[in-house]
């Protein structure tokens, strides 16, 4: 059950802390006194705080004989002159290659295993990629305007449907008649 | 103290080196752990000397430094389960026979400790300050850049809350049972 306490003991108990901690006495503490007097709830608190102090203050006098030793000067100036020695084995030690093995593994392994589950036109839609469609081949292409010619594809897919990259390969390998005109796309196998 | 000037840093060190090791032996109880939480804050404060900013109390900032490596210790000496060794046996030896106010004063001393590091940052720093350091009211709202008015309040709360943990605690029952009156003691057995 909780209990709201009287707005009159919130009133004093503030002054009675003061009481307790030694503070000058004002009418504000002779009036907690007096309110002390027909409150048995505020003596009790009176009661427990004044205890609470006791403890501290007892303690506080354990402490007040404590003295920092006269070498802490001397041992704090040599931790904090000595040249920095970077402790091994920290979590830290291992987390910039960790990042990098990351990246390359990001970046490295799409690269890698693209033929078998990127998407491309030339597999059919859906279809598992053909095989033979990495090796090197001639193929025939139509030149625009012209005729067609043999050329020995070397591009990096080795795709007859080679992306814009690889047309400019072919092309660079291979300088097609009518040069300065577009490659438009593969015809065939020859 | 902000560029590299031992002289102004030992300055520094001699200025506050009584509250932080005061502070650190209230806390843990024990010389060595208070030498060592000495020595670490400084250290920390010199690796920071670049940030403290000169025209504001560097004490709420080593206060704060100070508490968590006192804390962050006594975890992990509660954490930490060692086998009994010859040390630790003459302890227990040295312990039993001991006088028995003695040791009821070292174990309410242990229960008040216990008691502040259940508080909340703020109240500890406050009752560290004003009931184990000795500052008043005054000096600890300037060391905390503060009001007074908020130092009594946090007091207050803070006293409010240690009183709670003091009466709960079994072993400190006698002591801090709430006090009785005439007509709420038990009838002698005839």
């Amino acid at each position: 059950m909780i209990t709201r306490m009287p707005r009159s003991c919130v009133v004093h108990r503030a002054a009675l802390l003061d009481f307790v901690d030694g503070q000058p006495r004002t009418d504000a503490t002779s009036a907690a006194l007096g309110h002390l007097e027909r409150c048995r709830a505020c003596e009790d608190e009176l009661a427990g705080i004044v205890r609470t102090v006791a403890a501290l203050r007892r303690l506080g006098r354990a402490v007040a004989a404590a003295e920092p030793p006269p070498g802490a000067w001397i041992g704090l100036r040599s931790a904090v002159t000595a040249p920095a020695v970077r402790a091994r084995g920290g979590r830290w030690d291992y987390a910039a290659p960790m990042l990098a093995l990351a990246i390359v593994a990001v970046v490295g392994l799409p690269a890698v295993i693209r033929p078998a589950t990127f998407a491309n036109p030339a597999y059919g839609a859906g279809s598992q990629p053909r095989l033979d469609a990495y090796e090197p081949r001639i193929i025939r292409l139509r030149v625009s305007g012209t005729n067609s010619a043999p050329v020995w594809l070397t591009g990096s897919s080795g795709h007859p449907v080679a992306p814009d990259g690889d047309r400019a390969n072919i092309a660079r390998i291979a300088p097609l008649p009518g040069s300065g005109e577009r490659v438009s796309r593969p015809l065939a196998k020859t | 103290m902000q560029a590299d000037d031992l002289e102004a840093f030992e300055a520094f060190f001699v200025r506050h080196r009584t509250l932080i090791y005061r502070t650190a032996y209230g806390l843990t109880g024990d010389r060595q752990a208070a030498e060592e939480v000495l020595q670490d804050t400084f250290a920390r404060a010199y690796k920071h000397r670049a940030t403290l900013l000169p025209d504001l109390s560097p004490v709420p900032w080593l206060h704060r430094v100070a508490l968590n490596l006192c804390y962050s210790r006594l975890d992990r000496r509660r954490l930490k389960a060692e086998p009994i060794g010859e040390s630790t046996v003459a302890h227990l030896r040295d312990a039993a026979t001991e006088p028995a106010e003695r040791a009821e004063r070292r174990e309410l001393r242990q229960i008040v400790r216990e008691g502040i590091a259940a508080l909340p940052a703020k109240h500890q720093s406050v009752v560290v300050l004003y009931y184990l350091n000795g500052l008043s009211l005054q000096e600890t709202a300037t060391s905390l850049g503060i009001r007074v008015g908020t130092v009594k309040s946090r007091l207050h709360y803070a006293l409010t809350n240690l009183r709670g943990h003091l009466e709960r605690d079994r072993r400190f029952a006698y002591d801090y049972r709430p006090l009785g009156r005439e007509e709420d003691l038990e009838a002698p057995p005839a």
